[in-house]
Parts: structure tokens; sequence; C-alpha cells
């Protein structure tokens, strides 16, 4: 069965009010249902200012911008962020209620649930969080790691068919990052839509197959991730550092043939296993 | 919505005149609107003005501010017509003038003057330091609130917040899950704030120097002259018996 378009961007310009300068200039992209995406770029490429048009906080100055067949144009912030579930940056940014549990619930509410059933969903993706334990505690008393956990939580809560993070590896530590990585995996596996706005190249290159790159306020490549995060040019454009695993297999290219996504380090142990299994190519050095 | 008292930096013969002269003008206009409630002088007072926001170069600013304020304006104007039960029209249209001067005069001082000269000039008051500084630092980062202030609004709107629907009590309520993440947010940055001011020796020395010293020039005392001039000519015309109404 084709897997239809969630999201679909046509000739996006966008300028915010009282600049000169065009954020984002001519963007077009589709993005599928289902699909795990990461859109890298410097700061101030226009990545975050883009994933603020799939729910509609901002609006095409020219162009459009559809989401599950809504045009953002046409609805409001709190009918497509039904659709949308985009997770801020900066947890401190949202973070208001006295407990974890009345944070989750503050989407419900705001979607009119019953109080009874909200808080039975709260609950449920608080324990998917790791969270169940901090229900009555304040959310402000969290870690940096449990505190972004909960904001993932409190868009998850509603079920959205898309869930939007941005920046969501900043001031997380491994642990935390490999645990938000998990998070990602598997909302990906039941088939939601899950894009990551990022510029941490490792993370991506590390979980995430498909990326596109922006620059500029345009998209400048888009792909998979073994071609485009290893491609110097695009990468220099994009002022973004190589993954390692990428500047590895580059140097080692003319000796191995790397197949699959050798940015994952399973992978890339899997091909340079077979290329020293066989004598005849340890010979050739 | 902050915006209004962002200060941008300008260059005039206005901008380059001593904030003290600036400080004295808007004192002499907002007296001289209070020795008389006739608004035919108010409106000549308010008229003088103008050319001083032309040269400037501030008078579209000068415009925004008051379109923000006519909300205000207009429920001067109400109340007073009103309370004098409608028998007395021209002294509403005064007090509302009074009102608009007053801003007009400050607006002169607040729009051409930058935040670090009239801190300048309450160290030469003998305000302490401490209080000056936190005078520049509140004038500092309202750009920086009002930044922070959209991203929390945007960040709500995203889980369904609507703060345009519900009466007047429910929309007080809504304000409620925007100000408590700003409220914490600012007073962690103001702990940051100072703990990073510390690192670096502030409060170390008790006698500061500052790096301007402010002058009087040859332009300033002509500015001078000008303001106390034309203030006393206009005090004297403003206490005659001329105006019409």
């Amino acid at each position: 069965m084709p897997r239809r378009d969630v999201i679909e961007v046509r000739d996006l310009w966008y300028k915010y009010p009282e600049a000169k300068e065009w954020v984002l200039k001519g963007i077009n992209l589709t993005i599928k249902e289902g699909d795990l995406i990461a859109i890298m770029g410097e700061n101030g490429a226009g990545k975050t200012t883009l994933v603020k048009h799939f729910n509609g906080i901002l609006k095409p100055d020219k162009g459009y911008v559809k989401v599950c067949g809504l045009d953002t144009r046409e609805h409001t912030v709190a009918e497509l962020a039904k659709y949308v579930g985009l997770v801020f940056q900066n947890p401190d940014h949202q973070i208001f209620a006295s407990t974890v549990l009345e944070e989750t619930m503050f989407a419900l509410k705001n979607f009119g649930w019953d109080p009874e059933r909200a808080k039975r969903r709260a609950k449920e993706v608080l324990k998917e969080m790791g969270l169940l334990d901090y229900i009555n505690t304040s959310p402000f008393s969290l870690s940096g790691g449990e505190k972004k956990r909960l904001t993932i939580a409190s868009v998850l809560v509603y079920d959205p068919e898309i869930l939007v993070l941005d920046e969501p590896t900043v001031g997380q530590d491994y642990g935390q990052k490999r645990r938000l990585a998990e998070i990602i995996e598997r909302i990906n596996s039941l088939g939601k839509t899950v894009i990551v706005v990022t510029h941490d190249i490792e993370f991506v290159a590390e979980y995430i197959e498909h990326v596109i790159v922006m620059s500029r306020g345009t998209i400048i490549a888009e792909g998979e991730a073994t071609k485009v995060l290893c491609d110097d040019n695009i990468m220099k454009r994009a002022r973004l550092l190589p993954p390692q695993l990428g500047m590895v297999v580059k140097n080692l290219e003319d000796y191995i043939d790397f197949k699959g996504n050798f940015l994952r380090l399973p992978v890339f142990v899997e091909n340079l296993r077979r290329w020293l299994e066989n004598d005849e190519n340890v010979k050739g050095i | 919505m902050l915006r209004g008292f962002e200060y941008l930096r300008g260059d005039s013969p206005i901008h380059r005149l001593d904030p003290r002269v600036k400080i004295l003008y808007s004192l002499a206009y907002s007296v001289l609107c209070f020795i008389s409630l006739k608004a035919t002088f108010l409106a000549l007072l308010l008229v003088v003005n103008i050319p001083i926001l032309v040269i400037g170069k501030v008078l579209k600013r000068w415009l925004n501010m008051m379109k923000a304020a006519i909300p205000f304006i207009a429920l001067i104007f109400l109340f007073n017509v009103l309370f004098q039960r409608f028998s007395n029209i021209w002294g509403a249209v005064a007090y509302t003038l009074r009102f608009i001067i007053f801003m007009t005069a400050f607006a002169v001082l607040f729009l051409t003057t930058t935040p670090e000269d009239l801190a300048l000039v309450m160290v030469k008051l003998k305000i302490p330091y401490e209080y000056t500084l936190a005078f520049t630092m509140a004038i500092r980062f309202v750009p920086t609130l009002s930044r922070e202030l959209q991203i929390i609004i945007d960040a709500q709107r995203s889980r369904g917040l609507e703060l345009e629907k519900g009466n007047i009590l429910e929309r007080i309520r809504k304000y409620m899950p925007i100000l408590i993440p700003l409220i914490v947010h600012e007073i962690r940055r103001s702990y940051t704030l100072a703990e990073a001011m510390e690192s670096r020796g502030f409060g170390y020395t008790k006698n500061r120097t500052y790096y301007y010293e402010m002058k009087f020039t040859k332009k300033d005392v002509v500015a001078l002259l000008c303001i106390m001039v034309s203030a006393v000519f206009l005090g004297i015309l403003g206490k005659t018996l001329l105006w019409p109404f």
C-alpha cells in the first residue's frame, strides 16, 4: 500500500514581521506517513522556522503547507496541533504545572478530554517515558533529561500523527541521548512520522537514515544519510562537520566497498569484519 | 507587544545633545502643560513639539507609540466627557491633550537617549550604581524578554492552548501557563547573571570610573538657552487670557 503524504510544502516563502530578509526561500518538501527524518543545518538556516509552519504557528507569506491534507492557512494552531505534536527545544519554555501529571494532561484539557480518561492516558504515556514514579512531583525539580522526556510525553499524550522534535539532544548527556533515540525509534515503529530538527551530526548518523539539509533558507540536499552526510560539498555549504565514521569510510574507500548504513557502528564493524576475513584483501595493502 | 519599549539606536542633532538638556526639555514641557487648561494653548504646545520629533527622526516611532496609547487616550476623553456631563467638551479635549503632551515630552527624551546615557545622568545625580545598573538592565532585557514570551506562547499554543477563546476571566486564567514559565525562567536567569557578573569582579572597586564623561558643548548651551527662552515665553503666553477655549 502506498504511503500517503502527511506534510506537503510547496514553494514556501517566509519572513518575520518587520524583517527585511526572507528566512525561508521557496521550500519544497514532501514527507510521507511513517517517515523518520532529520532536518539539519547550521544555526539560522531556517530549520525551526520551517517546522513552526507544520502546526500553523507561522503562516506562509507565499506558497502553502498542507498537513494531513489540511491547508495551514485555513486552520487554527489548536486544530493542527492534533495532527502535529511540536516539542520545543527548551523545556523551561513550557513547563508550568505544579505536578508532572498535570503538565502531561495540559494538552488533553485544552482539547476537552474527560478528566478521568485524560488521567488514564497521561499515566500510560508517563509510564512509557519512564516518569511514572514522578507523577506527583513538581516538574521544576526534574533533571534535564527527565524534563525533556516530560515535554515529549506532554505532546505524545494526545497521540499526534506527526511528532516534531526541535533540537532534542541539546544539553543531553550520552545516556539521555540513547534513551531519546530509543523513544524516537519506538514511536516511529508504531507507524508515526517523526521529524527531528538538529545539528547533532553524530546523533543523526547513528539513529536516522533519511536527512534533509538546509542552508540559508533553502533545502540544499535530501536523501540517505550515508550519501548526504558524507558529501564534503554539501557539508561545507551547510557548515557541518561530517560524522566521524563517515570520514573513516572516506579514507578507506579505496580498499573497502562499504555496504548498508555504515554510519551505524554495528554495520560499519560488520563491513570491516567481512573485509578482513578475506586474506587477499589484507595482502593487498 | 513589548517592542515599543525597545531602544533603537539612531543619530540626529537631538540624539547628540547632552542627556541633561533633554531631561530639562521634558520637565519644562510637562510643567507647561499643567499651567493652563485651554485646549487651544495645549494644542499649540503639542505642535511646538513636532519639529523636535522630526529633527530627531523619531516622528514615525512617536506616531506608533501614540497609536498604542489610543485606548488610554480614548478612555481619558470618554471619562472626562461623562463626568462633566457633556457640559465641557473643550475641557475634556484639554485633559486629553495634556496627557498626550506629557507623553510626547518624555518620548523625545526616551526615543533619542541611549539607556547608557540615562544611566550616566543617574550616576551624576548620586544615585547608587546598583540602582542605575538595574535600570539599564531592565531596558537591555526588554527585547530578550519579548522574544522569550513569544516562544512560550508558541510552545503552549502548540499544545492546544487557545488564548483568543473564552470570556475575560477564562482568558486571564489562560495566561497562567505563559506567565509561570516566563517568571521562573527570568528568576533563574537573574541568578545566573548575578553569578556571571560577580565572577567578573562586579563590585570590586568602590569608586567607579567611566569610559565616557558627559560634557556640555556649545550646542548644548544653545539648546539649553532655546529651551529656557521658549519655556518662559510659552509660560507667559499660557497665563494670558487670550485663549478662546
